[in-house]
């Protein structure tokens, strides 16, 4: 990983009674796809906002390439937000609105109007630069917010729920389409979401949030194959739970049995839970043996199951009234609901789930 | 994000309001002096207060001007709802909506002379009927302003689940309709009833020989400095403040705001 | 439905708006009669150099007026539209509004009882003993726009403030960010954006300073007269009514054009879409 662009280091921000970050540090590095992932009143547009100037800290500092940005005011900050609300200047053409940091920045005439026009192809928006924003469709407002930003050439880019305000299938196509644009201009992007599927599909990295603490750091393939705690666990995709005890070296799970597990320091006799995901389940015939790695193997009755296209979603419950999401390709057997079956967790697709701090 | 920190501008508020209150206040203060003059106090004292209460001009103007204000209040929402309800419901036209304003726009000595040289015309004799008149003409435009902000913000689709439910079209007027809008109503009239009472120019020009409260006020101020004024004045702010408050009770508008962008912590 | 509301408008505001129009074209007769026979010698007199320096020393005094109310009202409505909780945002405006319900002659009176010569005013300076002659704080121009700027800047700050609420703080937040010091996202985002408010409180304003009769009378004690006293005392004192109603119909033209300068600012910024 090449240097870091922005380092947080133990920041704290309180608004009255609501504690809003609580001790957070953090490294971003060059040209990296960052996202903040929480749900809403976790910290993670008060660290945005922290980053862009439009928030102070309480305690710790925020380093952009090593230098302390202080109490510097937004307009002095090499850094640049596309805001939740686009927030575009309803008065002015799209062309002014993009050329509008550049105009501060006093640069000469000539060059605006050139960066301009390369960003306005870049986002695709040639055509629209002289209507004015009440004009333009959700997509289109979106993307002159960017090319605002990104004209400027920021060293980070700040994205406040980019794409909160699109419908399901434009954000989707979005998604993609930043994560594109991000590869074509080259800078450093820090997007705030709530919605972690978005997170997953755009980001290099994600630092998951929750009561303004960071609780883990990671590839979207880390995050979700090796969540840190139950909360990680629980908000990045579906994640079967079971209650469990910490062993010496693993964790027992009543009255099923008990295995080996790195429990990541956890005490014997503490309580453990222990995850695994829906798609790693293994359903078996009733009568069927489990297969060779297997950790636990335990009866269940076929509950509600879903086709749906591409894979089929079956819920059973065992005799201790828990219910276990499964999810197996299409080509997979549909199961009778109401027919009894043993649910079968392969030991390597168990994770064991710390409390967390948070 | 907690709302912006502003020092300065804090402290300018707190200025702005003591040149607002600050006036005012002294006049209440002086209400209770014993002293004829405002630079000296000789202690806390109600004889102003006995004096305007034994005064009958004063006494007689209030009167007056209560029942001018009660009238062109019943007359400014009488037409005011009507015309609310016809530009809401029964028309698109932008003259009209931008019309009702007008009223409002006209300088309050051009609507006295205009009337004083009308009523002269027709002879009609000033009095306590014309200063009524003079006050619904502008009444009628705040009325109609404020009945029109609140049938707005009414969801008709009340109105036709009323219908469909088989209750015609005047029974629902009053059962639905009315009672939602009312609060509105109630507003306009306070607002109406507070301002006529404080009317000055278009009711000196229109009153002829008849003494309204500002008048009467007025008067007292052109001849003679006396601290009885305070006294009228304090009474006066009392029953403007009670009024206004209630409108606001009222009409404020009621459920949460919605909430704005850059609110509350991520 | 219209019809209660605008026959009522028609006989008590068209008719005698026309009926004044008419008048000061009619001489004027002994003993306050109106001589029915047209005639330009009233607007003659009303354009010698003495009515029109009264007239336009009321649309300065006015203008100054409103002036004043646009400085010091700005500030205050940008404090209340930036509160973070709605309950405060509407204090402060109801606290804003109370005086303005209050009798406008009593708070005026209020100025003489501050300013005059045995007033709180002169009283405080010379017991600090910063004058031992009182001062005359009464009677000039300067207390007149005193009073009308005390008397209407709650109408000045409820547009403004109303505009200035009204703008998504993000957009402001983004000029900042895209590099706009304080004055220029000042000067390019919001005066742009509050232009509907800025006009509609300098109307507001305007209007009733520019007819204006006690605040002139009491505080200016007739050395500083506006155009409402002018008529005044030809309707009520000099009884030269087709005069008077020359006088207000040159009132009415000045806020006619004035009104036509309104729509004309309104429209070249109506263009502005609403952000979403």
């Amino acid at each position: 990983m090449s240097h870091a662009v922005i380092a947080i280091e133990g920041a704290r921000k309180r608004f009255g009674e609501t504690i809003a970050l609580d001790g957070v540090s953090l490294e971003i590095a060059e040209g990296e796809f960052f996202a903040l992932l929480g749900p809403s009143g976790c910290g993670k547009t008060t660290l945005l906002r922290a980053i862009g100037g439009f928030a102070g800290l309480d305690q710790g500092r925020i380093l952009l390439d090593g230098a302390d940005l202080g109490r510097s005011r937004p307009y002095e900050r090499p850094v640049n937000m596309m805001f939740q609300s686009y927030a575009l200047f309803p008065h002015m053409r799209v062309r002014d609105n993009v050329a509008y940091g550049l105009r501060a920045e006093r640069l000469p005439r000539d060059e605006i109007d050139a960066r301009v026009d390369e960003v306005l192809g870049v986002v695709g928006l040639h055509d629209l630069a002289d209507r004015r924003p009440g004009q333009l469709s959700g997509g289109q407002r979106q993307r002159v917010a960017l090319a605002r930003a990104i004209v400027k050439r920021p060293r980070v880019l700040l994205l406040d729920e980019p794409l909160a305000a699109l419908d399901r299938q434009l954000r989707q196509e979005m998604q993609i389409e930043l994560k594109r644009l991000q590869h074509e201009v080259g800078l450093t992007f820090v997007v705030v979401t709530h919605d972690q599927e978005e997170a997953m599909t755009m980001a290099d990295r994600i630092a998951v949030m929750r009561s303004g603490r960071i609780l883990q750091v990671a590839t979207p393939r880390d995050l979700y194959r090796h969540p840190a705690d139950r909360f990680v666990a629980s908000f990045i995709g579906t994640m079967n739970i079971l209650d469990g005890v910490a062993t010496a070296d693993g964790v027992r799970l009543d009255p099923v049995g008990e295995v080996r597990l790195e429990a990541f320091g956890a005490a014997p006799g503490a309580p453990l839970a222990v995850g695994i995901r829906p798609d790693d389940v293994i359903l078996l015939d009733a009568d069927a043996p489990p297969p060779p790695g297997t950790a636990f193997a335990f009866p269940a009755q076929v509950e509600t199951t879903v086709f749906a296209g591409s894979q089929i979603h079956t819920l059973v419950r065992d005799t201790q009234g828990r219910a276990f999401a499964a999810t197996a390709g299409a080509g997979g057997e549909q199961r009778r609901e109401g027919s009894a079956c043993v649910v079968a967790l392969p030991l390597a697709a168990l994770v064991a789930l710390p409390e967390g701090s948070a | 994000m907690g709302e912006p920190r502003r020092p300065l501008l804090a402290a300018y508020m707190g200025a702005l309001f003591a040149f607002l209150y600050l006036p005012i206040a002294i006049l209440v203060v002086l209400s209770f002096n014993d002293s004829k003059l405002a630079t000296v106090w000789r202690g806390f004292s109600l004889r102003w207060y006995e004096e305007l209460f034994r005064d009958t001009e004063v006494l007689l103007s209030i009167r007056t001007t209560l029942v001018i204000a009660i009238a062109a209040t019943l007359l400014s929402i009488l037409f005011g709802t009507l015309l609310a309800f016809g530009i809401e419901r029964h028309t698109r036209s932008p003259a009209l909506e931008n019309g009702i304003y007008l009223p409002l726009l006209i300088p309050d000595v051009v609507t006295g002379i205009g009337l004083l040289s009308f009523f002269a015309t027709i002879s009609l004799p000033l009095g306590t009927t014309t200063v009524i008149i003079a006050h619904s003409v502008w009444g009628t435009a705040f009325a109609a302003a404020i009945v029109r902000t609140r049938l707005r913000g009414f969801d008709r689709s009340v109105e036709e689940a009323s219908l469909d439910l088989g209750v015609r079209e005047v029974p629902t007027f009053l059962r639905i309709t009315l009672p939602a809008i009312s609060p509105g109503i109630i507003a306009a009239a306070l607002v109406v009833f507070t301002l006529s009472i404080d009317e000055f120019i278009i009711a000196y020009f229109t009153a002829g020989q008849t003494v309204t409260f500002p008048i009467q006020v007025y008067s007292m101020i052109r001849f003679g400095v006396t601290p009885e004024i305070n006294a009228v004045a304090t009474v006066m702010l009392l029953f403007s403040m009670a009024l206004i408050v209630g409108a606001y009770l009222i009409a404020r508008p009621r459920g949460p705001r919605a909430a704005r962008p850059g609110e509350g912590p991520a | 439905m219209l019809a209660p509301a605008l026959v009522w408008w028609a006989i008590f505001l068209a008719l005698p708006m026309g009926l004044v129009l008419a008048t000061a074209f009619f001489k004027g007769g002994a003993y306050g009669a109106i001589i029915y026979e047209p005639t330009l010698r009233n607007l003659e007199r009303a354009l010698d150099p003495l009515y029109v320096g009264v007239l336009w020393h009321s649309v300065w005094l006015a203008m100054l007026t409103t002036a004043i109310c646009l400085v010091l009202g700005y500030p205050a409505a940008v404090y209340i539209a930036t509160r973070a909780s709605a309950r405060t945002r509407t204090l402060l405006l109801v606290l804003v509004i109370l005086p303005f319900w209050t009798n406008f002659l009593i708070r005026t009176y209020a100025w003489i009882v501050l300013l005059n010569r045995e007033g709180v005013v002169n009283g405080a300076l010379e017991g600090l003993g910063i004058v031992d002659e009182p001062l005359s704080l009464l009677y000039n121009d300067a207390a007149v726009v005193l009073g009308l700027v005390y008397g209407y800047l709650p109408l000045m700050i409820l547009p403004l403030y109303a505009a200035i609420e009204r703008i998504n703080p993000e957009v402001l937040e983004a000029a900042t960010d895209l590099g706009a010091r304080p004055l220029r996202a000042l000067r390019t985002v919001m005066l742009p954006l509050i232009i509907p408010g800025i006009v509609a409180g300098c109307v507001f304003v305007f209007v009733p300073s520019l007819g204006n009769i006690p605040v002139p009378e009491l505080l200016g004690g007739g050395r500083s007269e506006m155009i409402g006293n002018l008529i005044n005392r030809q309707f009520l004192t000099t009884r030269d009514w087709p005069f008077g109603s020359m006088l207000v119909l040159a009132l009415m033209v000045l806020l006619m054009a004035l009104l036509v300068l309104q729509s004309f600012v309104l429209r070249r910024s109506r263009q502005v879409g609403v952000d979403g």
